[in-house]
C-alpha cells in the first residue's frame, strides 16, 4: 500500500522503498517476493533485451532470472537486491551466449548473429541504429554497462550497486562512456 | 578529475536518465552539444520495446505457483511476516481482545453490508456466501515503536501476497476547499463527498463502485452508482454513468510519477512501486495518495517530505485496531515553498494487522477539519465471487479503448473512427493513399498530455506493431524498409499563433486553407538520422494540423489536407478529466454479455 507513505516518514530521505526490508520480508514469507518481482521485472527485462536483442529471448531470460532468484532466496546473504538480480541475469545471458556458439570467446559474443533474427533486428543492422549499437558494444564493459543499465531503466543507486561503485563514480563512468562512444562514432563516420 | 568534469558528468547523467522518459526534453546549455547529440544517438540505439503486460502477468502467476509450493494455500493465510529480530509483543493481549471484537463486529457488519448492491452496471456482483466465518484473525506483529516502522510495514505488507482479498466501504468528505481542488461547489459547505465500495483480490483484481454522497437535513444520502472500475487482472474497465461510456485499458506496470491533465491539473499518483499499473490504480480509487491539484504539485506528493511523522497512539476504526500517525507540516526552508493549501496536520489510522489505511484526516493550523477519508467496514481474506471481476458492458454504452500498441497484439489494434473530448475541434483526413490505414492513437512521445495532442500514424498493416517505437519519439530513427507512412498531429494553436519562421516553414497557397510547408532542406535519404520530415501544417479554427511524411510528396500531403473533416467538437475543460480516444468497432475480445438494466431493474 501507499507508496507515498514511505515519503512521509522519518526515513523521508529514501525516495525509493527499501529493498533490504522487502528482501527480509521475502525471506521470511516468500509471498513478499512478488513485490521485488514487480519492482524489478521491467529493469531486468529491459537489460536482457538490450543484451539479447529480441523480445522472446529477453522474456525467457527475465523469467529464468526471477525463478532462480526465488529458488536462491533463502541462501542470499548480504549485498543489494539490484546487484543480486543483475548477477543472475548476467550469468543467464552469458550462458545463452555460450550455448549459441560454444567455441566463441565471450569477448566476441556481442557480434554473434541472432539465430532467429527478427525482422526488426535485421532492419536495425542496416542503418544508423546498428552502427551506434556496434559502437556501444565496443566500449569497455563497465562503460557499456552503465549506458545499458541506465536506458534499461535502472536507477542511479541500482547501477552503483550493480557496478560496485559510488553514485558519483557511476556518473563519471557514464561521461567517459559517452565521450568514448562519440569518438568511436566519429572514427566510423570518417571516410576510409 | 576536474570540477568541471564532475559537473558535466552529473548534468549529462541526469539528462540521459530523463531522456529515457521524455525524448523531447531540451538539454541545458551547460552541456556540451556533442555529448548531448551522442546521448541521443545512444538512446535511440538502446531503445527497448515496451514490456508486455501479458508476459508480466504470466510470469507473476508462475512465480506465485512456485511460491505456493511451500506457502499455505490462499484460503489458509500464513502468519504475518515475522521480523528476524525477536521483539516481545507488547500488544498481543490488546490485539487479541481487539480481534475478538473485530470478529463480532465484522460479522455483524458483513451481514449488514453484504446485501447485494443493485449497481447500475453489474447488479449481480456479490460477495460469495460463507463469508461470515471466513474472516480469519491474523497473528499480530510485534508492536511497532515508531511511525517509520508502521509505514515500512504498510508499504511491505499491504497488497502483498499476505493480504489475499478485502472488501470495504470508504467515504471521503471534503469539508473545506483545499488549494487547487477541482471540487468547488459554490454555496455549499461540503465541497466534495463520495462513497466507494471496494472488492480486491490479490494481486490485481478489483472492483470499485463509486456513489456521490449528499448531505440532506443532517443525513447523508447515497446517490446512484456514478462510476465503476473493474480490473480482471489483465485489463481495467471504467464506467462513467454520466457519459454512459466504458473505457478499457491494459494494466501496464510502470512507475510514472504523474499524469498531466488537459486543464492544467495534474493527477499525481504512487510512484516508485511496481504494482501501480495506471494513474488510476486501485490505490488512487481508494483515495490513497492520489489527489488533483492545479498548481503543479500534489497534495500527497513532494510536500510530504516536509511532514514530521509520529506514532501517537492507537484507536479503533470500523471495528479494527489501528495505529495512529500524526503528520505535521515543517514550515521552514524548502518546505515553505512547497506548501499547498491550508493543511497543517494530517492523521492516519492504519490497521494494526494488515496496515491498510482505514482513516485519514486533514486539518488546518487552527485545527479545523478540512477533509476526512474513513473506512466504515472492512473484511479481509474472504472468498470473493469471480463474477465481481468480470465486466458486462451496459446497454448502449460507448466503448473507449485506451489500449495502446504497447500491448503488442496486432489484433487489438482497430481503426480510429471517432475522436472526442479534446479541448479543440478535431479534424481527421478522409483521404489517404490506398495502402495506408490508421494506426492506434498516440499522444505524442511519452508526454501523456491527454486531451492536448493527438498523433495518428497512418501506415500499412505490417507497420502497426512498430507504433511503440514511434510513440517513444524516435521517429527519425525509423529504419527501412518499414512501410510508407503519414503522420497527422493535432494540437491547439499556441498563444501568438503558429510561428512559421521558428518551424522552418513557408506559407503555402492552398485555396480555402491557411497552410505552411516545411521541406527537407537536407534532401537526405529517408533512412538517415539527418533526414528532416517534410511537414504540411494547416490551421483551422484554433487547431493546428500537421501532416508529415518522408514517403509522399507535397502534392500528396495537400490532398490529405484538403480532405480534412471536422469529426468532433471542442469539449469544455471541466469535462476533460477523463481521457480521450474512441475506437470502433469493438475488439473481438470485448465481452458482449446481456446488458444490465438501468438501476439493476
Amino acid at each position: 500500500m501507499l507508496a507515498w507513505l514511505s515519503v512521509l516518514s522519518e526515513e523521508a530521505s529514501k525516495v525509493e522503498p527499501d529493498d533490504g526490508e522487502l528482501l527480509r520480508l521475502a525471506q521470511a514469507d516468500r509471498q513478499a517476493f512478488t513485490l521485488l518481482y514487480q519492482r524489478y521485472v521491467a529493469p531486468v527485462y529491459n537489460y536482457c533485451y538490450l543484451r539479447l536483442g529480441s523480445r522472446e529471448a529477453a522474456e525467457d531470460a527475465a523469467s529464468e532470472t526471477f525463478l532462480r532468484a526465488l529458488a536462491g532466496l533463502p541462501d542470499f546473504q548480504g549485498g543489494t537486491v539490484a546487484a543480486w538480480l543483475f548477477r543472475i541475469a548476467h550469468n543467464i545471458i552469458v550462458d545463452l551466449y555460450r550455448k549459441r556458439r560454444p567455441q566463441q570467446p565471450l569477448t566476441e559474443a556481442d557480434d554473434l548473429p541472432d539465430p532467429a533474427p527478427s525482422a526488426e533486428h535485421t532492419l536495425l543492422e542496416r542503418d544508423e541504429l546498428a552502427r551506434v549499437q556496434a559502437a556501444i558494444n565496443r566500449l569497455p564493459d563497465d562503460q557499456r554497462s552503465v549506458l545499458e543499465l541506465q536506458f534499461a531503466g535502472w536507477s542511479g543507486k541500482q547501477i552503483a550497486a550493480v557496478l560496485g561503485r559510488s553514485h558519483g563514480a557511476v556518473r563519471m563512468l557514464h561521461l567517459r562512456a559517452v565521450e568514448r562512444l562519440r569518438q568511436l562514432l566519429l572514427d566510423e563516420d570518417e571516410p576510409q | 578529475m576536474s570540477v568541471r568534469d564532475e559537473q558535466q558528468a552529473k548534468l549529462l547523467y541526469d539528462y540521459a536518465a530523463a531522456l529515457r522518459d521524455d525524448p523531447d526534453q531540451p538539454a541545458t546549455a551547460a552541456l556540451a552539444p556533442e555529448l548531448v547529440a551522442t546521448v541521443h544517438r545512444a538512446a535511440a540505439a538502446l531503445h527497448v520495446p515496451p514490456l508486455s503486460a501479458d508476459f508480466v502477468a504470466r510470469l507473476q502467476q508462475r512465480l506465485e505457483g512456485e511460491i505456493g509450493v511451500t506457502n499455505p494455500p490462499a484460503d489458509q493465510p500464513a502468519p504475518l511476516v515475522q521480523p528476524r529480530r525477536s521483539v516481545p509483543s507488547r500488544v498481543s493481549g490488546w490485539l487479541t481482545a481487539a480481534g475478538l471484537i473485530v470478529l463480532l463486529v465484522a460479522g455483524g457488519l458483513w451481514f449488514a453490508t453484504s446485501v447485494p448492491q443493485r449497481g447500475v452496471v453489474k447488479p449481480q456482483a456479490q460477495v460469495a456466501p460463507a463469508t461470515p466465518t471466513a474472516q480469519p484473525t491474523l497473528p499480530p506483529l510485534p508492536e511497532p515503536q515508531t511511525a517509520a516502522e508502521v509505514i515500512t510495514r504498510a508499504n511491505a505488507l499491504t497488497m502483498s501476497g499476505r493480504l489475499r482479498s478485502f472488501h470495504l466501504q470508504r467515504s471521503v468528505v471534503q469539508y473545506e476547499p483545499v488549494a487547487g481542488s477541482p471540487y468547488v461547489v459554490a454555496g455549499s459547505k461540503v465541497q466534495n463527498a463520495d462513497q466507494r465500495e471496494v472488492w480486491y483480490e490479490y494481486p490485481q483484481r478489483w472492483r470499485v463502485e463509486t456513489r456521490d454522497l449528499r448531505e440532506d437535513g443532517g443525513q447523508w444520502q447515497r446517490g446512484p452508482v456514478r462510476s465503476v472500475q473493474v480490473s480482471d487482472g489483465r485489463r481495467e474497465w471504467g464506467y462513467e454513468a454520466y457519459l454512459n461510456s466504458v473505457g478499457v485499458k491494459p494494466l501496464v506496470f510502470g512507475t510514472l510519477a504523474d499524469e498531466q491533465l488537459p486543464n492544467g491539473n495534474k493527477w499525481q499518483y504512487l510512484n516508485g512501486r511496481g504494482y501501480e499499473q495506471t494513474a488510476r490504480s486501485l490505490e488512487a480509487y481508494l483515495g490513497w495518495g492520489a489527489y488533483i491539484t492545479n498548481d503543479g504539485t500534489s497534495f500527497y506528493g513532494t510536500p510530504l517530505l516536509c511532514y514530521n511523522a509520529m506514532l501517537v497512539g492507537k484507536d479503533v476504526v470500523a471495528g479494527r485496531a489501528t495505529y495512529v500517525i500524526s503528520l505535521r507540516w515543517l514550515d521552514s526552508g524548502y518546505c515553505t515553498t512547497q506548501r499547498n493549501g491550508a493543511v497543517s496536520e494530517r492523521k492516519l489510522w492504519l490497521d494494526a494487522e494488515t496496515y491498510l489505511l482505514l482513516k485519514d484526516e486533514s486539518y488546518d493550523a487552527a485545527g479545523k477539519l478540512l477533509r476526512r477519508l474513513a473506512v466504515s467496514s472492512v473484511e479481509y481474506n474472504l472468498p470473493l465471487a469471480a463474477s465481481l471481476f468480470d465486466y458486462d458492458l451496459p446497454l448502449g454504452s460507448l466503448l473507449l479503448d485506451f489500449r495502446s500498441s504497447s500491448s503488442g497484439k496486432v489484433e487489438q489494434l482497430r481503426p480510429v473512427t471517432v475522436i472526442n473530448k479534446f479541448r479543440f475541434a478535431v479534424y481527421l483526413p478522409t483521404t489517404m493513399p490506398d495502402e495506408l490505414q490508421p494506426a492506434p492513437l498516440a499522444f505524442g512521445s511519452n508526454a501523456q498530455r491527454q486531451g492536448e495532442r493527438i498523433q495518428i500514424g497512418y501506415m500499412s498493416e505490417a507497420g502497426w506493431t512498430d507504433i511503440g517505437n514511434q510513440m517513444r519519439g524516435s521517429m527519425q530513427a525509423q529504419p527501412p524498409p518499414l512501410p510508407p507512412s503519414i503522420y497527422v498531429k493535432l494540437e491547439a494553436v499556441p498563444d501568438g499563433g503558429f510561428d512559421a519562421v521558428a518551424n522552418g516553414a513557408e506559407p503555402l497557397d492552398i485555396p480555402g486553407l491557411k497552410a505552411w510547408f516545411k521541406p527537407d532542406p537536407t534532401n537526405s535519404p529517408r533512412t538517415t538520422l539527418l533526414a528532416v520530415w517534410p511537414v504540411l501544417t494547416v490551421e483551422r479554427e484554433g487547431v493546428l494540423i500537421s501532416i508529415s511524411s518522408r514517403d509522399y510528396d507535397q502534392a500528396e500531403l495537400v490532398k490529405v489536407a484538403r480532405s480534412l473533416e471536422r469529426v468532433a467538437e471542442p469539449v469544455p475543460a471541466e469535462l476533460l478529466l477523463t481521457p480521450t480516444v474512441t475506437v470502433l468497432p469493438l475488439p473481438s475480445e470485448v465481452p458482449t454479455a446481456e446488458p444490465a438494466a438501468p438501476n439493476g431493474k
